[in-house]
């Protein structure tokens, strides 16, 4: 089958109202992602192959787990190993019973073009848990093109339909498919869905240096390289702050793991708006080209957004063309702005706000409270220290000169050394 | 149909090239050289054998969706991985069935089998991958070991060899956006280490929990936590940030964690009146002891620097979404509004007039 030819086992309908809506969560894209690299890493040589798991609610499907699944060689068919996958699937279930989990569909990996004839048999095996299973095609081919446009993730999502078949017999790879509609695969939208905790460990992971690089087995090679490995990533501090000994042992950490942290939160907002700032202008961009007949036809309410938002610019651009759907969901997050914070709130909002600044303050001027209040401890005590001294001194017990040189003086000797260094010590920082 | 055409329609021939043998060689998998270390098992030797551990991106973020599932219930799993040098390398994660895991002692004989099927499992399907560990959650009250998660661990150090502890927290998580975890190994019942306490990093224990850490904290040692990623998952994260910088900034860590900001508020009231109480103490003998040190409160103003911290962190994330979003409306009103008005000069100035 040539690769150019278009692929007979893809729909060529859109998909419909009644197709379900896909929130794909990152854990998928990394278990595949894990599962390629120990595959080819381990020279196994069978096909990539993994259940998905998540919740179905109306037509929301959530993609939320996945697994990877065993495989026989059945008369030159490949197919799931059904009673190691029913088992496998039940383990699955047994542990995740809130929110109940349940087989969604499948991964593989495929060409951009779509599945093939090959991958038809285990969907069909997929199907029989669950009618409206979809598949997920994850393209290395892409990955390899670096056809990262747009942030567009290296996968398609397909439901399966049965359609008429119009291609007659050119399809042979379906074999044993007596029925007299074939089975389709229709892509589908998707969006990424991101859950808090799973989102605080994604940042965790994309931020921390590490790579995989097997270091040697000694240790001091080991340590070496682990050492070598920290000022690699640009914002670690949020992977140190985690491991407690390397706080300790790391000498050039001026900042407190308070201030650290606000850094690291604060990179990752100046991060995000920047993003949204690209996106914007983006945005504006593709505005100002439109032509300006466009910006101005006699329906109102798009012209009146229209020219609040992107100046007019003469005509002369090349016309590009023209996206309606997007035309349409920009006017319509337009007039939502001035619902985001309705007048009528506005006072209630801004109350609320103060009283948790306040908090805020509060907890912040209790911290200074705390470290006052220590100060004042050990002014005391060293205060006890100096009286104590003198008053021994008029005793005359002691050389009063020789220990007074001690406390003011730059090293302690032995006399009294535990309890007059420490006082010392805090002087000078003083 | 032939191998070559269905090698084809797999794309696995392009699946390898996304591997790169050197950066991704944690990835790898040699029956025999783990083998032999089991056999030499050189943590017998030094009870400070493992001093790291490196954990997958997968089984990181498996382990802490995990935690966060259980809510304010304690949950437990395993974890699959290799020994290399003095670090446990771990590769996956999956779940037990437990729930509530202060009646654990010994994990039940449901989750022991659960255990034993689901690696038998992995096998079946060409993944040799031991358990080296276990994991659980502390919901709220920070990453350390238990009375009783000490005697878990020593038991499964006796039995279950080479294996690791780690704990994480995931309401500290969600409120420090950061991932809170820790790993640790535990001391044979008849050995005690050379410095005890001290020296490990801070962290905050709830009033209610501190006399169970205090009592244990001697018995076991924390490993250096550091987390690896493929050559593959790192694209996949740089795309998957086109994704979710948007719930970076619509987040509002201080309204989504006012319930666990309040308790460690209370908690931090219960400590301040313990350490005015020991102060109390102390002056009505009369002595100042010189060069002591007040521990108590030194710890308490520890704990409120780290909540005034955690808690500036998250008011700073809320004035960045206001300065961004609170004027957008107001400024689109305000721009409707004299839109509108210019249009009523232009057409009508009598009336406003
Ligand atoms: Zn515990």
């Amino acid at each position: 089958m040539a690769s150019t030819a278009p692929n007979s086992l893809v729909s060529t309908h859109k998909s419909s109202d009644s197709s379900p809506n896909i929130h794909l969560h990152p854990l998928i894209l990394l278990t595949i992602s894990d599962y390629i690299t120990r595959h080819t890493l381990r020279r196994y040589k069978t096909p990539i192959v993994g259940a998905l798991l998540g919740q179905q609610n109306g037509r929301d499907i959530t993609l939320e787990h996945a697994f990877e699944c065993d495989l026989i060689q059945n008369n030159d068919q490949i197919q799931l190993h059904e009673t190691w996958f029913k088992d496998r699937l039940q383990q699955y279930k047994d542990v995740h019973l809130a929110p109940a989990l349940e087989l969604m569909g499948w991964f593989t990996t495929a060409a951009v073009t779509g599945p093939e004839g090959i991958h038809v048999p285990i969907h069909q095996q997929i199907l029989q848990q669950n009618e409206t299973a979809i598949l997920l095609a994850f393209h290395p081919s892409s990955v390899l093109e670096g056809a990262s446009v747009g942030g567009k993730l290296p996968l398609t999502i397909y439901e399966s339909v049965y359609e008429s078949g119009e291609a007659g017999d050119r399809n042979m790879e379906i074999d044993g498919q007596d029925s007299p509609l074939d089975i389709r695969f229709r892509e589908l939208p998707y969006n990424v869905e991101t859950g808090e905790a799973e989102m605080i460990s994604v940042d965790f992971v994309a931020r921390g240096g590490g790579n995989a690089t097997a270091v040697d087995g000694t240790v001091k090679k080991n340590e070496k390289a682990q050492a070598s490995q920290k000022p690699v990533g640009q914002v670690d501090e949020r992977g140190k702050a985690t491991a407690k000994e390397t706080k300790a042992a790391d000498d050039s950490s001026l900042l407190s793991a308070e201030d650290e942290e606000l850094i690291a939160s604060l990179t990752a907002r100046a991060n995000a708006v920047k993003m949204l700032h690209t996106r914007i202008r983006l945005l504006k961009s593709y505005l100002n080209s439109l032509p300006l007949s466009y910006l101005t036809t006699p329906a109102p309410p798009i012209s009146d957004t229209e020219s609040t938002s992107a100046p007019h610019t003469d005509t002369s651009t090349s016309t590009p063309e023209i996206n309606h759907p997007l035309l349409r969901s920009l006017l319509a997050l337009l007039s939502r702005l001035p619902l985001l914070l309705p007048p009528a709130h506005l006072s209630n909002f801004h109350q609320e706000t103060l009283a948790e600044k306040s908090d805020v303050e509060l907890v912040s001027l209790l911290g200074s409270l705390g470290r006052s209040v220590k100060d004042a401890r050990e002014m005391g005590r060293k205060f006890g220290v100096v009286e104590n001294i003198k008053s021994q001194g008029k005793k005359g017990y002691i050389n009063m000169g020789a220990l007074g040189e001690d406390m003011w003086g730059s090293e302690g000797n032995d006399v009294g050394s535990v309890t007059l260094t420490r006082g010392e010590d805090e002087w000078g920082y003083e | 149909m032939n191998m070559d055409t269905s090698q084809k329609a797999w794309e696995l021939e392009n699946a390898v090239k996304l591997v790169d043998p050197q950066r991704d060689a944690l990835y790898s998998y040699d029956e025999a050289e783990q083998k032999s270390i089991a056999d030499a098992k050189p943590w017998k030797k030094d009870l400070h054998h493992f001093k790291n551990i490196r954990i997958s991106a997968v089984a990181l973020l498996k382990m802490v969706m995990h935690a966060r599932s259980g809510g304010s219930i304690e949950v437990m799993g395993l974890m699959q991985g290799k020994i290399q040098g003095d670090a446990f390398i771990v590769t996956d994660a999956f779940r037990l069935p437990v729930e509530g895991t202060e009646t654990r002692v010994n994990a039940s004989d449901s989750a022991n089998e659960y255990m034993v099927q689901y690696l038998q499992s992995c096998r079946d399907n060409g993944r040799q991958d031991n358990a080296v560990g276990w994991y659980h959650s502390h919901p709220g009250y920070g990453c350390w070991l238990s009375g009783i998660d000490v005697d878990t661990q020593i038991n499964q150090q006796n039995f279950l060899e080479p294996f690791v502890a780690v704990v994480i927290d995931p309401d500290r998580t969600i409120s420090a956006g950061k991932v809170e975890i820790g790993a640790f190994r535990t001391y044979p019942k008849d050995y005690t280490p050379p410095s005890a306490g001290e020296g490990d990093g801070y962290q905050t224990i709830p009033l209610n929990k501190i006399e169970d850490f205090g009592a244990h904290a001697s018995r076991y040692y924390s490993l250096e936590i550091s987390h690896f990623k493929s050559t593959l998952d790192t694209h996949l994260l740089e795309l998957l940030w086109n994704k979710y910088w948007v719930s970076t900034l619509s987040q509002s860590p201080l309204f989504t964690n006012r319930e666990y900001s309040s308790k460690q508020m209370l908690d931090l009231g219960g400590k301040v009146r313990q350490a005015e109480r020991s102060i109390k103490a102390g002056s009505r003998g009369g002595q100042h002891r010189i060069g002591g040190k007040d521990t108590q409160l030194d710890k308490v103003i520890r704990d409120s620097n780290k909540i005034a911290g955690e808690e500036v962190t998250g008011l700073l994330a809320n004035e960045v979404k206001g300065k961004l979003f609170n004027g957008v409306g107001a400024g689109h009103r305000r721009e409707e509004n004299r839109e509108e008005n210019r249009e009523g000069n232009s057409e009508e100035n009598s009336t406003l007039a």
